[in-house]
């Protein structure tokens, strides 16, 4: 395992993930869940 | 997803894109697009390495394809974005994945590409959520 990687598996915690929003302000991937089951798409990318 | 956005709503679930950008990156595109959810940026990769999304190596990712389905293989390339390919905090050989947290937060899903078309099912997606 690298040194910042998560270890994400199936009935784990969910990964302390920290995005950018508009205007490059942190959020943080657990935040957005607001208490209900979140779907995280990761794309490949912008495009 | 956008096209089935409203699937995901009536199962209360919140959908959120992540791309390898800046923050102002992706709410460029989120607007271009006009996406129903949000979409953030990972300009350092951080997320992605995290939770150890596979990167792809080339001939997987032009030289087989181009091998095995010459067409559509051709036809990829073509209708490839490549300015969003070409910009610097775009990784073209790092694949995607996707995740799915419950009302806990506890991880009931989670998915790392093995290929560049390995992407998961908007029905498998809502499968999961289903079953929650």
């Amino acid at each position: 395992m690298l040194a910042g990687m998560v270890e994400t598996e199936i009935g784990g915690a969910a990964p302390d993930l920290v995005l950018r929003g508009a205007d490059e302000v942190p959020v943080k991937l657990e935040e957005l869940r607001g208490g209900r089951p979140l779907v995280a798409i990761f794309l490949r990318h912008f495009g | 997803m956008q096209r089935e956005l409203e699937e995901f709503e009536k199962r209360d679930a919140q959908v959120v894109a992540v791309g390898m950008g800046t923050g102002a990156e992706a709410e460029a595109m989120h607007e271009r697009l006009g996406l129903g959810f949000p979409l953030l940026g990972d300009p350092d990769h951080d997320a992605y390495a995290s939770l150890d999304l596979r990167r792809e190596g080339w001939w997987n990712l032009i030289g087989r394809p181009l091998v095995q389905r010459p067409l559509s293989a051709l036809r990829d390339l073509a209708d490839a974005d490549l300015k969003a390919s070409a910009s610097p905090r775009s990784d073209v050989q790092r694949l995607g994945g996707a995740l799915v947290l419950d009302r806990d937060g506890i991880v009931r899903y989670f998915h790392r590409a093995a290929r560049s078309d390995d992407i998961p099912s908007n029905a498998a997606l809502l499968a999961v959520l289903d079953a929650l």
